[in-house]
């Protein structure tokens, strides 16, 4: 059982209950699906029944005047922030401050009429560890995601211990995981807080851009 | 207590338990909750030993695919090991009293309860320590008709593994069991640990388990060798980011772990400090070669192998893979002092009796 409802504009929001030949549609496990008319893209809920997807994208294809259905590897429980992201809208500043004003003051907290004699160390460092986070992830509050997921498979190579596996061919095969209230947000705090370095690394960096965040990485 | 050196100035307390008895320096060192006895650099691989065969596998099977949550326990005063059955009906009493004053609100069904307490030969470290024991909460069917099998409610066992440092010091009316593990509703946790309290004037303590330790359990799980692996090496960290928190899993296939660790692994038969830095050295950059992210920075929360997994808040589970032929039939606990034990699993072949 199918209906639909339309939401804000272009929106078309669709409530699919599945059911069987023998069985009434089960409306308490219903799929829904967002869908952008003017755009490739369509949003679904996870589905109960693993079979159906492919009928549902099928369906989808065909309603939607399309050929082919892909699925993002992008998945979030923040309807918003994935538009955010497939629609690239994450990115506009939505304050307005003035952008000349001097880092420093800012990211230091730094009260200027403190003892002179307390001094911050490192404060180039700081500094560009502060401008560098800025400028990879900007002003904008991040969309919101609450994991990411990384399945690796790239051979060990250690820096200060070179004879480690070194004779072993095959990589290691790690899955690796983050996973936050707010994970975009999380990821920027690393680098100021001294835990990451800065830049971070693309791989994290590059999921709003990409819009993806469940990742395989292979060696090239 | 040797004369006051201190005068109301901090400064002065270190010295004046430089001339403090051992059991002052302990307690000492259980108020900081430090370790008193510095961390052996290196810790054997046990080997089979004698005590294998008092064990009874059917006994020791009971702590397979279970959880345990870890406490440290002060010595036991005026327990004896003859009086296991009048404890046993003490016990049972108690807790229904308890029970009727609405403080264990389990079931909705009045069952009726049998507690038993019984010896475990063989879980113990030395001929000197004294013998472990386990405390059951058994559920008894009320209707007749039905089978009158016993349900297990509740488990929890007492145990002194090396403890040699820690018998010196306690008098002959002192029994040490210093570590208990506990599995089940932590309400009946709470009301064997207070009958406990008030019967042997003890006092029960969390056992956290730290990031050291951890790093420990996770190297010597993954030093056993095994036929088959059913679970990756997983580690779980926490990361003291703000506002957000942020938790990260690692997970390696564990043929990976392996063979990362033989390639570290350098003298047979023992496991190293300087080895267990190495082996999660290797992982912490490997990671960072990926993310850019020191995970020495943040906190190791749980490790999990296929042998055993173990959580921060002290928490342990042993998860053993009946079809492997080559299984674990012994957990050792090595006892640092009053607060922090360290529990690994040894490989030795099993009685045949438990290969079903």
């Amino acid at each position: 059982m199918v209906s639909f409802r339309d939401a804000e504009e272009n929106a078309v929001w669709i409530r699919i209950a599945w059911g069987t030949q023998y069985r009434k549609p089960n409306q308490y496990k219903p799929v829904y699906v967002v869908y952008y008319s003017q755009t490739p893209y369509a949003f679904t809920s996870s589905c109960p029944l693993r079979s159906n997807i492919p009928l549902l994208g099928q369906a989808l294809t065909v309603a939607s005047n399309h050929h082919k259905i892909v699925k993002m590897d992008l998945r979030s429980r923040y309807l918003d922030s994935l538009k955010a992201i497939v629609f690239k809208q994450y990115n506009q500043t939505f304050e307005t401050y003035n952008s000349t004003t001097p880092l420093q003051e800012k990211s230091l907290e730094l009260d200027i009429h403190m003892d002179s004699r307390i001094i911050h160390e490192n404060r180039i460092e700081k500094e560009r560890v502060q401008r560098v986070t800025q400028e990879t992830f900007g002003d904008y509050s991040q969309p919101r995601l609450e994991f990411a997921q990384y399945k690796l498979e790239t051979k060990f190579k250690s820096d200060f211990n070179g004879d480690i596996l070194a004779e072993r061919k095959e990589p290691l095969r790690c899955l690796i995981k983050f996973s936050s209230p707010h994970l975009l947000e999380a990821l920027k705090s690393l680098a100021p807080a001294g835990i990451a370095d800065a830049p971070l690394s693309p791989l994290l960096t590059c999921i709003p851009n990409k819009g993806m965040n469940y990742f395989k990485i292979k060696d090239k | 207590p040797t004369s006051c050196g201190a005068r109301g100035n901090l400064g002065e307390l270190k010295d004046y338990f430089i001339g403090a008895t051992p059991l002052q320096k302990r307690l000492e060192s259980v108020r900081k909750q430090t370790s008193f006895v510095p961390t052996p650099p290196r810790r054997k691989i046990p080997q089979c030993s004698q005590l294998q065969e008092d064990n009874d596998p059917q006994k020791v099977a009971f702590l397979l695919h279970k959880q345990w949550t870890l406490y440290s326990l002060t010595p036991l005063y005026k327990f004896s090991y003859t009086n296991l059955k009048e404890y046993a009906s003490l016990l049972s009493a108690f807790i229904a009293a308890e029970k009727q004053k609405g403080l264990a609100v389990e079931v909705g069904e009045d069952f009726n309860i049998k507690v038993t307490f019984s010896t475990l030969l063989g879980m113990k470290g030395t001929q000197r320590d004294p013998e472990a024991f386990l405390v059951q909460i058994l559920s008894k069917s009320q209707l007749p008709s039905e089978n009158r099998e016993h349900k297990v409610l509740w488990t929890g066992w007492f145990c002194c593994i090396f403890g040699d440092s820690l018998l010196e010091t306690v008098s002959e009316d002192f029994t040490c069991v210093p570590l208990f593990l506990a599995n089940g509703a932590e309400t009946n946790t709470a009301i064997v640990g207070t009958w406990f309290q008030k019967t042997f004037d003890c006092y029960f303590s969390p056992l956290a388990i730290n990031a050291f330790n951890l790093s420990w359990m996770a190297a010597m799980w993954t030093a056993c060798k095994m036929d088959q692996y059913m679970a990756a090496t997983e580690f779980l960290w926490s990361v003291p980011c703000s506002p957000q928190s942020l938790d990260i899993s690692y997970a390696i296939h564990p043929e990976d772990a392996k063979a990362l660790w033989d390639s570290v692994h350098k003298t047979p038969g023992e496991v190293t400090q300087e080895e267990v830095d190495l082996f999660m050295d290797c992982l912490y950059s490997h990671f960072h070669r990926h993310f850019k992210i020191h995970l020495s920075a943040t906190r190791l929360v749980r490790v999990s192998t296929s042998v055993a997994s173990a959580h921060t808040d002290g928490k342990i589970k042993v998860s053993l893979n009946k079809s492997s032929y080559v299984i674990f039939p012994y957990c050792y606990i090595v006892f640092k002092m009053y607060g922090i034990c360290i529990f690994h699993i040894e490989e030795a072949q099993w009685n045949a009796n438990l290969r079903q």
